[in-house]
């Protein structure tokens, strides 16, 4: 028996060693306090270059890479290769080192000529007419031409294939007027159209889809700089550089994406030195990676993250929704919770968003809040529940516990409640009155950066659940039609100043508390240059990337 | 009756349990609240795409209707289409099963081969050091997280030391760290049963009387003492194969080991049904056939067991 509690004595000994040890191996080198990272703030007036730790190298001399694998860790595996049934950005963005574009965006998020070297647009803002690039072949052989571009259009059009978001994309049909010039349709006037071809309709070898017509495409063939080699599922995607590339070559020779599903896996992966840079690293790791010697790569990403409120109960008067904006220190939040890795953007959208406007902040102010909460007649606060992800977004649940404990300085007491995500997506789409909370912590980050897909989706009384997702179920006649009328509006300065008076009214009405735009944090080996941080802060570019 | 009629009626009694689990896995799996339509386009997608999506998948039918088309299918030998990928379920488990298989046996093994002799040296001496060992390991094993034990690993031989890849499947040496995480949790307690046995048949009549004759204790304890131990160390060491081959979940994600665990992950975190459910079914049977194997060894391994065994068949 003596022996026995002996070797407990000893076992626990041992226990609480090696997790002293292990919280100094995984926390090293420590930050004691919350770190804060300043982070530039940008002039929101401005559309906002992602902030690239290099800028595109203009070399005199001709660049060689000093290595030429590049491996990459991503959190996510792939779901498919077709190029129409694409959903996730992750994926999108592997696969377009692949496929390409008709048309594609700078830096500043302007649309610029790729596969089409111009465009025209009708009058009526129905017909698309593209002029293609020459000489441009698919890995495959296959000459891009206005045929190849039909075939994609067709299979996009197809009812019987699945594209599952052909909606953001509502092309009727198109018809080739010569070999390299392709007319495409739109079923009505749809403003966001060319920045959703650029998003949306990656144009694969016309070969490629006679041979499998409707059923999922398995064999990635497009024209991009990077063919397809392989993939592994739940293991890696691999590469390889496209030697006949109608653009600059790239100077990779192959790229491997591995396929890493734990956060903290793919900092010590980077660390290890096993891969050169790695996708989404928990926000509380960014010094550990800046001391080790890495670069953090900071972008804004297209996701603006909020706090949807009910129009129920006290919450129904746009006066104690505005409370709770005042009460809610966002600032604080953004340096200590989410460690720097998010940006006040005083609107309900990302800056670079194309109709963004900026409005009056609800400054932090909890005597503002407090009186306003009186006006509306509840001096005392009132209860309500909170519902929110967990591990979906940057620090979501220490965000809503950040929120609960503001609203309790004004009386507001928060219960917080959390779900996996397919049910806490099932919780959030059920009709207002079956609904079991008051107020929801969700993301919103369309792939295509202009205001309709945000506006419009979380606006829209039309997209309230159970139809859309537009969580705060706010209606508002006049902002739904001002968003009709800027979805149809082809003069782009009338549809700016549509956008900006329904932001204007949004932001008085209050059916969220505005939160933050959510950056995202990459690592990478100090030595990798010239890799391109896509306009939506989420997709990564190695087209030009060297190790230096 | 022979063994190899045991065999069939211990086959014939697995399918039943497995039929039995089937139905309960098909409406369990579609219980969990969630619309794998909605996953698939993404939060942000228009509700027409989703309707048209969920058409397409045949989940718009009614769920009598969904289970015997799947039936159907089954008895032709198809498991179905997995909603995330668009590729046969069968196809998606079998190109994980080499590395669940690969994790489990190698990790199964390495804990034996440490946790038996360490056992029987435990047993031989109750108050030596190494005695006080197993003791120690079964608790710090079975205590520490098996994500935690992954993560120090991780850190200790690949970003400290530089010595081992830190995840992935590409070669030879990926699996050490992956399995040695596994051994670690499974080692203490197989070693503590060794012990239990092995001082339980040291005291037994049958070998007080061989030492009694005059047998080297070699001898004894080679052919008297260790076979007689070996049926509780299989009881245990199959069970854990079972449990692996089920697919270690958390040592799978921690170390991106693309095997049966991290699939079945992410299929339920996706709703995807089919997938879902052929990965859970290929799990229970993993994990029947796995019993009637065990049943089988002991029948092999002890001709009493053999005798009630085969009376009660």
């Amino acid at each position: 028996m003596r022996a026995i509690s002996r070797s407990m004595i000893i076992a626990a000994v041992i226990l609480v060693l090696i997790v002293v040890l292990g919280f100094y191996l995984v926390l090293k080198p420590g930050a004691p306090a919350p770190v804060i990272t300043p982070t530039p703030v940008t002039t929101p007036t401005t559309p906002q270059t992602p902030i690239t730790p290099t800028p595109t190298p203009t070399p005199v001399t001709p660049i060689v890479s000093k290595k030429d694998v590049l491996r990459v860790a991503i959190g996510i595996d792939l779901d498919t290769i077709d190029p129409h049934g694409q959903t996730t950005t992750v994926v999108f963005n592997v696969v377009r080192h692949v496929y390409e574009t008709l048309v594609w965006y700078d830096e500043k998020g302007n649309v610029i000529p790729w596969l089409a070297e111009r465009w025209e647009i009708s009058p009526d803002g129905l017909t698309y007419t593209f002029y293609l690039r020459k000489g441009v072949k698919f890995h495959d052989g296959a000459e891009f031409d206005a045929y190849a571009v039909k075939a994609n259009v067709d299979r996009w059009t197809d009812p019987t294939v699945r594209v599952p978001l052909r909606g953001q994309l509502p092309i009727k049909g198109a018809e080739v007027v010569d070999k390299y010039t392709v007319k495409i349709y739109f079923k009505e006037p749809y403003a966001p159209a060319l920045r959703a071809i650029a998003s949306y309709l990656l144009i694969a070898s016309p070969k490629v889809i006679e041979k499998f017509g409707n059923q999922t495409i398995t064999e990635a063939i497009g024209t991009g700089p990077y063919k397809f080699v392989s993939w592994e599922k739940g293991k890696k995607v691999v590469l390889e550089a496209n030697e006949g590339y109608w653009g600059e070559k790239p100077y990779i020779k192959r790229i491997e994406w591995l396929i890493i599903p734990d956060a903290t896996t793919r900092v010590a992966a980077l660390l290890a030195k096993d891969v050169d840079f790695a996708y989404n690293l928990p926000p509380t790791d960014i010094d550990r990676v800046k001391t080790a010697g890495f670069q953090a790569v900071t972008p804004l990403s297209n996701r603006i993250i909020f706090i949807a409120i009910l129009p129920k109960g006290p919450l129904a008067d746009p006066k104690v929704r505005q409370a709770l904006n005042y009460a809610v220190d966002k600032q604080a939040i953004i340096d200590y919770v989410l460690y720097g890795l998010g940006v006040d953007t005083n609107a309900p959208l990302p800056s670079h968003f194309f109709g963004y406007a900026r409005m009056t902040p609800y400054d932090y102010n909890v005597e503002k809040a407090r009186k306003l909460l009186a006006e509306a007649g509840y001096p005392q606060g009132f209860k309500v529940v909170l519902l929110h992800p967990t591990g979906r977004y940057l620090q979501d649940k220490q965000v809503a516990e950040a929120v609960q404990a503001y609203l309790s300085k004004i009386g507001v007491q928060v219960e917080l409640r959390t779900m996996d995500w397919p049910s806490f997506v099932k919780e959030v789409t059920k009709p207002l009155e079956e609904k079991t909370y008051d107020m929801v912590l969700l993301g919103w980050g369309p792939l295509v950066a202009d205001a309709h897909f945000t506006l419009h989706g979380q606006f829209h009384s039309k997209q309230a659940p159970p139809k859309g997702l537009a969580a705060a179920h706010y209606s508002n006649p006049e902002v739904d039609s001002l968003l009709e009328q800027a979805a149809r509006e082809v003069d782009e300065a009338k549809r700016r100043e549509l956008y900006r008076r329904a932001i204007e009214i949004i932001w008085q009405d209050a059916p969220w508390i505005f939160l933050y735009v959510q950056k995202w944090f990459y690592g990478s080996a100090a030595n990798l240059k010239g890799f391109m941080v896509y306009i939506d802060g989420e997709q990564i570019f190695f087209h030009k990337a060297y190790f230096d | 009756m022979s063994l190899l009629n045991y065999t069939v009626y211990r086959l014939a009694q697995g399918f039943i349990t497995f039929l039995g689990a089937f139905l309960l896995i098909f409406l369990f799996v579609r219980l969990l609240p969630g619309d794998p339509a909605r996953l698939i386009a993404g939060p942000e997608a228009l509700e027409e795409d989703i309707q048209r999506i969920r058409a397409h998948l045949g989940l718009d039918r009614p769920l009598y209707e969904q289970f015997i088309t799947y039936m159907a299918s089954l008895l032709r030998g198809d498991l179905g289409t997995s909603i995330k990928y668009g590729t046969p379920v069968l196809e998606e488990i079998l190109a994980r099963l080499p590395y669940t298989l690969a994790l489990a046996f190698v990790a199964e093994a390495l804990a034996v081969s440490v946790a038996v002799p360490l056992g029987v040296l435990a047993a031989l001496k109750p108050r030596s050091l190494v005695s006080q060992l197993v003791s120690v390991l079964a608790v710090v094993g079975a205590s520490l997280p098996v994500f935690w034990t992954g993560l120090m690993l991780i850190f200790i031989f690949s970003v400290e030391l530089r010595l081992l890849p830190s995840s992935g499947a590409e070669s030879p040496k990926h699996i050490i760290l992956p399995s040695a995480t596994l051994a670690f949790f499974l080692v203490g307690n197989l070693a503590r049963i060794t012990r239990a046995a092995v001082m339980e048949s040291l005291s037994s009549n049958h070998v007080v009387t061989a030492r009694a004759k005059g047998l080297s204790f070699n001898k004894i304890l080679v052919r008297h003492v260790l076979r007689n131990s070996l049926i509780p160390i299989l009881t245990v060491a199959s069970v854990q194969l079972g449990a692996l081959l089920g697919g270690a979940v958390v040592t799978e994600t921690v170390f991106a080991w693309p095997g049966i665990g991290s699939l079945l992950i992410d299929s339920l975190f996706f709703r995807d049904y089919p997938l879902a459910q052929g990965v859970i079914m290929f799990t229970v049977g993993a994990f029947i056939l796995i019993n009637i194997v065990t049943d089988i060894l002991y029948a092999l391994v002890d001709p009493r067991v053999r005798e009630i065994l085969w009376k009660a068949a």
